[in-house]
């Protein structure tokens, strides 16, 4: 039987319908649902949240919220505008357990980055994909290769990427890419520096004038707690070691930058002369701000002061016995360290604090103790 | 409400602000915020299960060490507020409270909002089933809504909600 055209519209309309209703993802299945009494709206259906759970985020720009559903490998990164205008969009597919999570929102909330696995690849293999932040076409920018990691630079320019050069080599290469017009331009990957041998990605850190990228590599095998620490100029360069006495103690912080970007501090490692250093970028000239003969042993979680001047840092006082955690600080520049609080709760390594500048003072809070210093 | 006292302690080179526990009822811990006056201080009180809540926020001033009310909880009168201070938000322009509150009920909790000065909590949430419960949430960085996932069964299934500041909390508040 033949049916009249409108009548087959119809018919393909409904299957279609019906076929969407049925294959669709859980979280399109909702769309500025009335939630309850108290005026609440439901952005999305019943996600699937895995075993770790799913994290959700609300872009900087406020406009969507971008959130993953799935578990294993069959992982999705949707967004929904906040004001229910229309349902949630995929993004990307194909994300994984491992680095499901790893998204990031531009700063203009237009643009959502992500890993993914390419279908049919190993769950080691991943790329690196942009994605408009309202749905549309994505546009890998790197890979696949074998454990991508990446970060924006601060001012949001220029990708700096890594990937290990074989999915069993511990061996990566440092990449950069421009911040372009995606989807527009082609994408071109400039290879900063290659083979570096017992990468530690976690470690990369972009300075905050977005000038020079810090990267290290543990010294092993056997596994140390020992570590090298490198740097190279984001445009391209020689790579200079800035120490190989770097600690990765499961207390010591990661290396920082001065908010300036010309001075690197760092943990050191028992096999050097500092528990804690000071390294200028542009000369290797280190500072032992803290020597190991001074006695405090680990210094744990340094920080630097928002105007560059101080480091303030947890360690066990030399006189004591025990493990009682107290606060110090001392210049950036080098000179006697200053105790600026005793004995902190517990004794704990869970203190937690952070620096802020107010007017032309440095002030440090505490999250464990109780109580807010104030210092200069 | 449990009776409090601010004690603040001048050190030789460095100003120290304790804010003490006061009859073994009240416990504090610090709350950061963005606007650059300071710190807050969540003062936590032990309830009759042993269980704590967040009943009250202090601001410690950076520059004058001062210590001010700022901002207490507590929708039903019955003692509780905030779950814990990391269910306890700030809204970037430090305007708007957002808190977790459990309601005694396991495992229940509703989401409450309230403007730091002058009105009294009130709850937004969408999950309003019996043993549905909020999980987390995150305030709108330009102050106009609350998102938040929750579940309406209590089988784990979660899905996102927004609720926008009620209108009638609206008033003109002054804030830094």
């Amino acid at each position: 039987m033949k049916l009249p055209r409108p009548a087959a519209l119809l018919v393909l309309s409904v299957c279609l319908s019906l076929a969407w209703l049925v294959f669709a993802p859980e979280p399109l299945l909702a769309q500025a649902e009335p939630g309850g009494a108290n005026g609440g709206r439901k952005l999305t259906g019943n996600l699937t949240t895995g075993m770790s759970g799913r994290t959700w985020r609300i872009s900087p720009d406020g406009e969507h919220v971008v959130f993953t559903s799935g578990a294993q490998d069959q992982i999705g990164l949707y967004s929904v505008p906040v004001d229910g205008r229309s349902k949630p969009v995929l993004l990307g597919a194909n994300l994984t357990e491992a680095w499901a999570e790893r998204y990031t929102i531009s700063a203009d909330g237009q643009w959502v980055y992500y890993l993914a696995s390419p279908a049919g690849s190993s769950v080691l293999i991943n790329e690196l994909v942009v994605a408009p932040v309202s749905g549309g076409m994505t546009t890998t920018l790197f890979g696949p290769a074998p454990y991508i990691a990446y970060q924006l630079t601060p001012d949001q320019t220029q990708i700096v990427a890594s990937a290990h050069v074989t999915e069993s080599s511990d061996s990566a290469n440092l990449y950069v890419l421009p911040v372009q017009d995606w989807g527009v331009a082609s994408i071109t990957a400039t290879q900063l520096v290659t083979g570096i041998a017992n990468y530690l990605a976690n470690l990369t850190l972009i300075a905050p004038d977005g000038e020079t990228i810090l990267f290290a590599s543990w010294d092993g095998p056997p596994i140390s707690e020992r570590a090298t620490l490198y740097a190279v100029p984001t445009g391209g360069g020689a790579v200079r070691t800035l120490t190989d006495h770097l600690s990765l103690a499961i207390f010591a912080a990661s290396p920082q930058f001065s908010p300036d970007g010309a001075t690197v501090v760092y943990p050191g490692d028992a096999s050097g002369t500092c528990a804690l250093c000071a390294v200028k970028v542009a000369t290797g000239q280190t500072v032992e701000l803290v020597p190991y003969a001074a006695g405090f042993g680990i210094v744990d979680a340094p920080q630097i002061s928002p105007d560059g001047e101080y480091v303030v840092f947890q360690a066990s006082p030399p006189t004591q016995s025990v493990a009682l955690e107290n606060l110090f600080s001392v210049p950036l520049a080098g000179g006697a360290i200053n105790t600026l609080a005793t004995v902190l709760e517990d004794g704990g390594r869970s203190i937690r604090f952070s620096l802020r500048r107010i007017a032309n003072r440095c002030s440090i809070a505490l999250s464990a103790i109780r109580t807010a210093l104030m210092f200069r | 409400m449990t009776e409090l006292r601010i004690t603040a302690i001048d050190h030789a080179d460095s100003r120290l602000i304790a804010v003490p526990m006061g009859q073994n009822q009240v416990l504090g811990r610090l709350i950061e915020t963005g606007d650059g006056m300071g710190v807050r201080v969540a003062l936590w009180q032990r309830l009759g299960d042993g269980s704590y809540t967040v009943v009250a926020l202090y601001r410690v001033g950076y520059e004058d060490g001062a210590v001010a009310l700022f901002g207490e909880f507590g929708p039903g009168g019955d003692g509780r507020g905030a779950i814990d201070d990391y269910h306890l938000l700030l809204s970037d322009d430090g305007a708007w409270i957002g808190y977790l509150y459990y309601d005694g009920l396991a495992p229940n909790t509703k989401l409450f909002v309230q403007p730091v000065v002058g009105r009294a909590a009130q709850r937004v949430d969408a999950a309003d089933v019996a043993y549905a419960r909020v999980i987390g949430f995150a305030m709108d960085p330009k102050s106009r809504y609350v998102v938040y996932n929750a579940n309406q069964d209590g089988m784990g299934k979660d899905a996102l909600y927004v609720s926008y500041f009620p209108d009638d909390l609206k008033l003109p508040v002054i804030h830094k």
